[in-house]
C-alpha cells in the first residue's frame, strides 16, 4: 500500500511502524530485478505495511511527494493489499492499457478520488520496451495528486516505477529527478 | 488533513458528552426545529455540519442544476412540511446507498441514481432516509450508545471506521453517518414510515421492495471480501424486503395508475449513465456490476451505453468465457451505431488476447480513425506495428 493514499489514522499507526533511512545518491538495487540511480539523497521507507515487492522514497516526506518501485510482480498478484478490499490483480499477458486500467481500478479502490490517466505511450525501462502514464487524482481532502508511471512487463513480470507528488508544489519540485532516476534503469 | 479533523472534533465530541447528563427522551422533530445550544444533540449538528461544509468543497457533490432540482422536489414531495430543512446533496460515488445527516444533509450517491428504475423506486429510499430524520434517530442511537460506553471508546470505534473505510472524502461522512448507525428497530420504523409517505405522496408502493431485490443479487455477486457497507447499516435486506412486500399486501387492491415516474426520471438522468458506468468500472467490482448491468439492459436492451459497459466489465474480468462475451456485446453495441470511439479499443484488446491480430490490428485502427487525437495513439500505433 502506497501512503499516498492512506486514511491519516493509518499514516500515525504507520510511522510508529516505519524506519526511515538514507538512500544515498548512488546505485540501489530494487529487488533482484533492476536497479536505478538517484542524483539526491532520498529518504528509504520500510515498512511492515508495504508488500514486499516495493520500496518507496520520499525527498519532502510522507504524504508530499514519494518515488515508489514495484518488481517482479507476478501473476495474480496485485499492486496493493490491504485486508478489507480485493485489488485487482495482474496478469502477464496484460497489455499496457491493461496496466493503466490496474493503476486506476487499483488507486480507486485505494481510496483516491476522481482518478484519470492520460498520455499513455511507448517509453523504455531501461533496455527493455515499456511504457509511460499520467494519474490524477484527488486525496479526500481535496488535495489534488499528480503521478506519473513507468513500467514494463519483462518475461511476464511487471516491473514498474511511479513518482508522486501534490499537484501544488511537491509534483514539480522533484519531478525532474524522478525523471533522472526513471532514465537510470539497468535490468539485473 | 480532513480525517485528522474529524477525527479530532470526535474526539473532543466524545469525551465532552460523556460528561453531558441524559437530555432525555427523543422526540421527533417539528419542521424548522433546531437543537438547543446547550444540549448534545446541538453538539451533534455542529459535527455533522463540519462534515457538510467538507463534501460541498471537496468537489464530490454533482452540481448540476436541473437534476438537483429533480432530487430535492421529490424529497419536498413526501415530506412538504419538512422540504426547508433538508439540503440534498447528489455524491458522485459508485455503489447503491443514500443516507441522511441528523442536521438535515442528505447524501445521495450516484450509484443509486444509476441503480434505480424509476423515480417511485428513488423516492422510497429518500422516504426512509427522510424518516430517520423526522424520528431523530440519530441522536436516539447517540445516546444509547452513549449510555452504554464512554467517550473514548466512541473515538476508537470512530477511528476503526475512518481507517477501514476505502471511500475517501465519504469516509468522513460514513464515520459520522455510521458512528450513529441505526439500530434494526430503527430501520424498520424508517421503513413504516417511508412506506406510508411514499404511498401518500402517491407513488406505487409496489416499487418498495423490489430496491431489495436489487441490492440483494448485488451483494450475493459481489466480489467484495467485506461486508456490503450498505447493509452493514442495515438489517437483513431479505427481511426487510418481506416486511415491505407485506406491508404492499395489507394496503389490498392498488390501481395501476399509482405514479412510477420512470418517463421523468429516465430523461433526467440517462444523460449521466455512461459517466456512472465509468464510475462503477473504475471500482473494478465485476461480480456486482455485471448483475447491476445485466438488470438495466433488461429494462433498456439496445443501449449501447450499457452494452459498452457490459463489455469493459467482462473484458476487465476475463474469467472463463468472459472474452468471448464481451466481443458479443461490443458487436451489439457497434451495431447501435452509437458508442464511443474505445470500444474499438477495447474491441482490439480482446481479439488480440484470443490471438486474431489481423482483426486486432483493424480495430485499432478505427479506433484511431475515430479518435485521431487520442492521447494513448503513440501507444495504439506500437500495438498496430506489433500485430502487423
Amino acid at each position: 500500500m502506497r501512503p499516498s493514499f492512506l486514511f491519516i489514522p493509518f499514516l500515525l499507526i504507520l510511522a510508529s511502524c516505519t524506519h526511515i533511512k538514507m538512500v544515498p545518491p548512488e546505485v540501489q538495487k530494487i529487488g533482484t530485478a533492476y536497479s536505478v540511480q538517484p542524483s539526491v539523497a532520498w529518504n528509504g521507507l520500510n515498512s511492515n505495511f508495504f508488500p514486499s515487492v516495493s520500496e518507496q522514497w520520499t525527498v519532502d516526506g510522507v504524504g508530499l511527494n514519494g518515488i515508489d518501485f514495484w518488481h517482479d510482480i507476478e501473476d495474480d498478484q496485485s499492486l496493493y493489499e490491504r485486508r478489507s478490499v480485493e485489488f485487482p490483480k495482474f496478469r502477464a499477458d496484460m497489455r499496457a492499457t491493461d496496466i493503466q486500467e490496474l493503476f486506476i481500478s487499483s488507486t480507486t479502490k485505494a481510496g483516491a478520488e476522481d482518478v484519470e490517466a492520460a498520455n499513455l505511450r511507448p517509453a523504455k525501462f531501461g533496455p527493455a520496451d515499456g511504457f509511460q502514464f499520467e494519474l490524477t487524482y484527488a486525496r479526500s481532502s481535496g488535495l489534488r495528486i499528480r503521478q506519473i508511471v513507468l513500467a514494463a512487463i519483462i518475461d511476464g513480470k511487471l516491473q514498474a516505477i511511479s513518482y508522486w507528488g501534490t499537484e501544488q508544489h511537491y509534483f514539480d519540485a522533484h519531478a525532474g529527478e524522478a525523471e533522472k532516476i526513471m532514465a537510470s534503469v539497468q535490468l539485473l | 488533513m480532513g480525517h485528522l479533523r474529524t477525527l479530532g472534533s470526535l474526539l473532543v465530541l466524545c469525551l465532552g458528552l460523556s460528561a453531558c447528563a441524559n437530555q432525555g427522551e427523543v422526540k421527533p422533530i417539528a419542521p424548522g426545529e433546531r437543537p438547543a445550544l446547550d444540549t448534545d444533540e446541538a453538539g451533534l449538528w455542529m459535527q455533522v455540519e463540519r462534515a457538510e461544509q467538507q463534501l460541498r468543497t471537496s468537489g464530490k457533490v454533482v452540481t448540476d442544476p436541473e437534476l438537483n432540482a429533480y432530487v430535492t422536489g421529490i424529497v419536498c414531495k413526501l415530506e412538504p412540511e419538512y422540504c426547508q430543512d433538508i439540503r440534498v446533496y447528489v455524491v458522485n460515488a459508485a455503489g447503491f446507498n443514500a443516507s441522511m445527516a441528523p442536521n438535515g444533509a442528505m447524501h445521495v450517491w450516484t450509484g443509486l441514481l444509476l441503480r434505480v428504475e424509476n423515480e417511485a423506486q428513488l423516492a422510497n429510499v429518500l422516504s426512509h432516509e427522510l424518516a430517520h430524520y423526522r424520528l431523530r434517530h440519530s441522536v436516539q442511537r447517540w445516546r444509547d450508545l452513549r449510555d452504554k460506553t464512554d467517550g473514548l471508546v466512541f473515538f476508537q470505534l470512530a477511528t476503526a471506521m475512518v481507517g477501514a473505510a476505502p471511500l475517501g472524502t465519504l469516509a468522513a461522512l460514513a464515520t459520522v453517518d455510521s458512528i450513529y448507525g441505526f439500530s434494526r428497530d430503527q430501520e424498520r420504523e424508517a421503513d413504516d414510515l417511508g412506506f406510508d409517505r411514499l404511498a401518500a405522496a402517491g407513488y406505487d408502493p409496489r416499487e418498495a421492495p423490489r430496491i431489495w431485490e436489487f441490492l440483494i443479487a448485488e451483494k450475493e455477486a459481489s466480489d467484495a471480501p467485506k461486508r456490503n457497507f450498505f447493509a452493514s447499516t442495515h438489517p437483513q435486506s431479505e427481511d426487510r424486503q418481506k416486511d415491505l412486500e407485506k406491508k404492499v399486501e395489507e394496503l389490498g387492491e392498488l390501481s395501476n395508475s399509482l405514479e412510477l415516474g420512470h418517463e421523468r426520471f429516465q430523461r433526467i438522468t440517462k444523460r449521466f449513465r455512461a459517466e456512472w458506468l465509468e464510475q462503477e468500472i473504475k471500482v473494478a467490482d465485476f461480480g456486482r456490476g455485471l448483475v447491476m448491468v445485466d438488470r438495466l439492459l433488461e429494462q433498456d436492451p439496445g443501449a449501447s451505453d450499457l452494452l459498452f459497459a457490459k463489455g469493459e466489465m467482462l473484458r476487465r474480468r476475463d474469467g472463463e468465457g468472459d472474452l468471448d462475451s464481451a466481443i458479443e456485446v461490443y458487436e451489439r453495441a457497434i451495431g447501435t451505431g452509437d458508442y464511443p470511439a474505445e470500444l474499438h479499443r477495447s474491441f482490439a484488446l480482446v481479439k488480440w488476447s484470443q490471438g486474431k491480430k489481423p482483426e486486432a490490428a483493424n480495430a485499432f485502427e478505427q479506433y484511431l480513425l475515430m479518435r485521431p487525437d487520442a492521447d494513448d495513439r503513440l501507444i495504439i500505433r506500437d500495438y498496430i506495428s506489433q500485430l502487423k
